[in-house]
This record gives structure tokens, sequence and C-alpha cells, in this order.
């Protein structure tokens, strides 16, 4: 048995040969085919800015970013508020945003939306988005509610469409 | 196999490979025995439907049910003729049940989008009449939320195997799903109750 096999292996090398390469290749080639559109239009670039750096994004200039533990009055018990400050300076063409994100680095990597129902101080000239027609360099300031025992180091995350797929993530240990 | 291999060099060398030649019959039966595993295959292979079922976690009262990215307890159930939500009042045949709610991975989507109860096979959606947690908004990751559900059933149901799920996309496949089953003539009865405010449940 054993000779007339390894004579049926040699004889057929070249087909099987390329069935080693074809096969990973098409896997590689389907997979490609399928995410490629779907991470160049979704923020799946990070471009990391460092605590107290600044970062040139979609023309405009992104950073430096704090973010420090506050409490607010409708907060419940058992959580604390972490408030985001970061600062834009618009450029040309004007900067559109989406409401940055706070990820948590490490552990279950959870992520917060900013609130805005937690009982602040109504300020007209305190940011919460992206204002295209802002020309002057203007801060965010973003309250999100997590739980008591959340420390961080944390990320924000903002895109804007124009710039998919790299998106600015602002590493900030409040 | 050893006896072959002995018997297989004494013919000249063409006739080696007959001799290990699979008997002709022997074709047709693996030909047919592969198409009926193959039928056996199909029968066992689960449809779509099954394939992207949501992954059902049972719910008790007075326990902590964990999903993915959804943690609910129910508090309370109980069936009143007469219910009231703020200013909110309305007779009928009600079901309402209390639950505390949040969130674990993250805030994104998250509100109570899928909120349906099953009685032998029929379905109902929470009531939209009263202010209540089906349109409360966004859970919080590890800060439970608490409020009520009702459910406004027609006059006369007053028993069955009831089956109420709770989900955070109208699509349930494939994500996690609460589920409290109960038989719906053991659900205690009052006149006239009242639902939760929606809001913090340690505010």
């Amino acid at each position: 048995m054993g000779e007339p096999v390894t004579g049926w292996w040699r004889s057929n090398a070249v087909a099987l040969g390329a069935l080693v390469v074809l096969v990973p290749a098409t896997y590689a080639a389907l997979t490609w085919n399928e995410w490629s559109s779907v991470l160049q239009g979704s923020p799946s670039q990070a471009i990391t800015v460092e605590p107290g750096d600044t970062l040139e994004y979609a023309g405009a200039t992104v950073g430096p970013a704090s973010a420090e533990f506050a409490e607010l009055p409708s907060q419940p018990q058992g959580s604390r508020v972490v408030t985001v400050t970061l600062r834009i300076d618009p450029g040309d063409p004007e900067l559109h945003c989406t409401t940055p994100e706070l990820h948590e680095i490490g552990g279950l990597q959870r992520q917060w939306d900013a609130n805005d129902d937690l009982g602040r101080e109504w300020d007209a000239d305190r940011r919460t988005f992206c204002d295209p027609e802002a020309t002057a360099p203007y801060d965010l300031v973003l309250d999100y509610l997590v739980p008591e025992d959340v420390s961080g180091p944390f990320t924000v995350k903002l895109s804007t469409p124009s710039a998919l797929p790299a998106f600015v993530s602002a590493v900030v240990e409040p | 196999m050893k006896a072959e291999a002995a018997t297989a060099p004494t013919p000249p060398v063409a006739a080696a490979p007959a001799g290990r030649r699979l008997p002709p019959w022997a074709a047709w039966t693996i030909g047919v025995a592969c198409i009926v595993a193959a039928w056996f295959a199909a029968l066992v292979t689960p449809g779509t439907e099954q394939a992207q079922a949501p992954f059902e976690v049972p719910a008790v009262v007075g326990e902590t049910a964990t999903g993915r990215n959804l943690v609910v307890t129910f508090t309370d159930i109980r069936r009143a003729s007469e219910v009231s939500a703020g200013g909110w009042t309305a007779e009928g045949n009600w079901l309402v049940v209390n639950l505390d709610a949040e969130s674990v991975l993250t805030e994104f989507g998250t509100s109570l989008a899928h909120t349906e109860l099953e009685i032998d096979g029929v379905r109902f959606t929470a009531s939209e009449r009263p202010d209540s947690l089906a349109e409360g908004g966004a859970l919080a990751i590890g800060l439970p939320r608490e409020g009520s559900l009702a459910f406004e059933l027609p006059e006369g149901l007053d028993a069955g195997e009831g089956r109420l799920e709770l989900a955070l996309t109208p699509d349930t496949s494939l994500d996690s799903m609460i589920v409290l089953s109960f038989s719906l003539g053991e659900v205690p009865t009052v006149d006239q109750t009242e639902l939760l405010t929606t809001g913090w449940a340690n505010p």
C-alpha cells in the first residue's frame, strides 16, 4: 500500500501544490472583497493622540484632550462623571464630526455616549459637537456617565465622514 | 493488506492496480450511501431561523438575568383592571411588570426595542399608551434604570402560558433575549396599579 500511495502523491504534486496555494488565496480574496468596503466606510484606522499633543485631522487641529472626574446633580448612586475637554482648531474646510465616544482602554473595552441629561448648568458657550460655522478655536466639553469602579485610562474617539477610515483616538487619563 | 501485498508482485505490472480496484457494485453502493448520508445531513442542518435564533436567557422574578449587553431584573408582575401612569389612567385587561435594566458593554443602541409578550402563541407588544420603559431611551452601563412595561390584553384572556421577551433590537437574531416564562392564571391580580416612573433605580 505504501509505495503506490507515495506514487499518487508524487504524480499529483503540482495539483496538490496549487491547492495549497489557491485555497487560502481564495479565502483571503473573498474576505478582502467583503470587508474592504466596510472598513473604508467606517472609522477603522485610529490615529492616536497622546495626552497634551495635537494632531492634524481633516484640515483641523485636534487636541490637546484632557479629562477629569466631576460630580453633577442628576447622576445616580454608584456612578461618576468623566468630563472630557477636547480642543478643536477648525481649519479649512470646516470640520463636521460625530459626537465623540469615550472608550475604555483594556478590560471590557466598554463604550460610552456623551450624556447631556446630568443636570449640568446650561452654558450657551459650551459646545458638545463640532461646530461647522466656527472659525476660532473652541473646546468640546462632554460628560460621560460611568460606574464608580471605572478609572480609565480612556480614549476619546472622534471621526468625520470626509476623513474615513481614519479617526482620532485621543488618550485621556482623569 | 499484508496478503494483498504478497500476491500483488506475482502478476505483470499492469495487473497490479486491477487487484486493488473496487468491485463494480461497490462504487454504486458507496455512491448511494453518500447520497443518503448527504440527505440526512441536509435534514439535520438548522435553517436560517434556527441558525440565527436569539440566545435566550431565562429570567425569574427577583433574580438578575444577564445577556451580552443587557441585564434585566424583573421586580414585580401583576394583572390589573385599571392602570395609571403620571396623570394617565385606563381601564382594561392589563398585565404589568416592573423591572430594572442596564447595559454591559456599550450604550449605543441600548433601548428596549423588543418588548413582546406571547400567550399561547398570540403575540402582544408593550403598550405605547402610558409612559413606560419601552420608550425609556438608552440604558446605562452598570447603572440600572427602573420602570414598568404594560401589556393590554383582550377582555377575557386570563389564563395560558405566557412568555415575555426583551431584547435591544427589533430584529432579535443572534443577540441575547431575556425571557420571563409564567402562567397567566397564576399572576396576582389587583384592582388598580400604577406604573413606575422611568428613572434611575438608585437615584
